[in-house]
């Protein structure tokens, strides 16, 4: 093998060696296609960017939990929780002197069968369901005593006029109680009831009479014990059907022997 | 050098692309040159089987651990390995030589400077080792091509080390025999085998 050949062999391997050109080189695109697939998690350029710093995450962060906080303690406040977590505000709350309703104090009228609201209407609903006779009264004074389960303090300011002391209903219980049965016996009670302004109609059936001014007579007892009832409620467990309340203040126990001037 | 391509394998191993992209522009060329000389007869798959092999290497690329000759061995002996399976295909099919036939359409035989330029070209010196047998092809190129010491491509190429430059020893000496032969024709087109057959290769040449 002469020199000269050595340089042709040796030539020829250099440039079978001899770089390539720069730039991308065939199957690049798919090669690294392969790469992303298999790091995708590691890869820079398809890592997800944020510019969100710690600073700023943490602002945001607390940011929302005040909102959030802010808007519990409105929504507390309001009552507008449902009852469980308004009692748990209740008393979370109120350990920082932040005072709330309770749970059980924003209920509706006839949500509750015990709800004071719904005293009038049970009166109502027995004055009209027991039919004239002797016990119609006393039924229905039963029925205003035992529903009566709500203590003085929540009586609401438009009841005071109605019950100027809390023995207006207790008086006029125990006035129809003595007073003998007899046609003057609803108009006497009735005067009681309304303070002087209701006047007797004398119309009344003897019998069935008697027992209804017994009967509004307990139900004026039932009035110093009375909530939050309005006005409509009231005239319900006033009226038993027989008899029109034309005064808001005379209607207590003028059931049957009262009529509207 | 070795250290900027030891620091872009480091970082494609840690999932970096542009270190992906480095080491893939410093190896592929030399892949493809490879493939194509070896499995010239094989010319059109050449890019897949890089891909393919490129595929391996990217799902086994975290577990690597090693130098720049260790990864250059271990992506070769990847894509030798898909060499063989796609030559398997074809194994007793006879194939021709492209390089054959660029060496017939050359230009006319006294453009003797023409001849040279042509010669030392890339692709053309690439054709003449791809006229060796296999064996000693795959050695020089693995040696003076890709670059590897022995051993690496002994790794590759799966014999003992003094095999492989035995391998490389014979294939010089049968260049060297070609450029002879070449510069003792009076055209540039004597480029033929000394054996005659001008370069044809059949199946049973494969390992």
């Amino acid at each position: 093998m002469s020199q000269q050949t050595d340089d042709r062999v040796r030539s020829l391997l250099e440039a079978a060696a001899a770089p390539s050109e720069a730039g991308p080189v065939p199957g690049e695109q798919e090669a690294l296609a392969a790469f992303r697939a298999t790091v995708p998690n590691r890869s820079g350029r398809t890592r997800m960017r944020t510019h969100l710093t710690p600073a700023r995450t943490a602002a945001a962060t607390a940011l929302s939990a005040a909102l959030i906080l802010a808007g519990s303690v409105s929504a507390a406040a309001a009552g507008a929780l449902p009852d469980s977590a308004q009692s748990k505000a209740h008393d979370v709350l109120q350990t920082v002197g932040v005072d709330v309703p309770t749970g059980t104090d924003h209920g509706q009228a006839g949500e509750h069968p015990d709800h004071p609201a719904n005293h009038g209407a049970d009166v109502s609903l027995t004055a009209h369901s027991t039919g004239p006779g002797p016990d119609h009264g006393q039924a229905v004074s039963t029925a205003a005593r035992d529903k009566t389960t709500v203590d003085d303090t929540s009586v609401a300011p438009g009841d005071t006029e109605a019950t100027p002391n809390n023995r207006h209903g207790t008086t006029v219980s125990e006035l129809a109680k003595s007073t003998e049965p007899g046609p003057s016996h609803g108009p006497t009670v009735a005067a009681e009831a309304s303070g002087g302004k209701a006047r007797a109609g004398g119309q009344g059936t003897t019998s069935g009479d008697e027992a209804h001014g017994k009967s509004g007579a307990k139900h004026g007892n039932s009035d110093e014990t009375h909530p939050s009832a309005d006005a409509g409620s009231r005239s319900d467990h006033a009226t038993d059907g027989q008899t029109k309340a034309g005064e808001a203040r005379g209607d207590h126990g003028s059931h049957g022997d009262t009529q509207p001037q | 050098m070795e250290a900027s391509f030891a620091e872009a394998l480091a970082a494609a191993r840690a999932g970096d692309e542009d270190g992906f992209v480095a080491v893939f522009r410093s190896v592929q060329p030399t892949l493809l040159r490879f493939l194509r000389t070896l499995g010239h007869d094989l010319a059109e798959d050449a890019q897949d089987i890089a891909a393919e092999t490129w595929v391996r290497v990217t799902r086994d690329l975290a577990k690597f651990s090693g130098d720049e000759h260790g990864f250059r061995a271990w992506v070769f002996t990847i894509a030798r390995a898909r060499l063989v399976d796609a030559r398997r295909a074809a194994a007793r099919r006879p194939v021709s030589v492209d390089a054959d036939a660029e060496f017939a359409d050359r230009a006319d035989p006294v453009d003797v400077v023409g001849c040279v330029e042509e010669l030392i070209s890339t692709e053309a010196a690439l054709a003449t080792i791809g006229r060796l047998p296999r064996d000693q092809a795959e050695a020089v190129l693995l040696r003076y091509v890709v670059g590897l010491d022995a051993a690496h491509a002994a790794t590759v190429t799966g014999k003992t080390a003094g095999a492989v430059r035995v391998c490389a020893h014979r294939g010089l000496r049968r260049l060297s025999e070609l450029v002879e032969q070449r510069d003792g024709a009076t055209g540039c087109n004597a480029h033929a085998p000394a054996d005659g057959t001008r370069g044809e290769r059949t199946g049973k040449d494969a390992r």
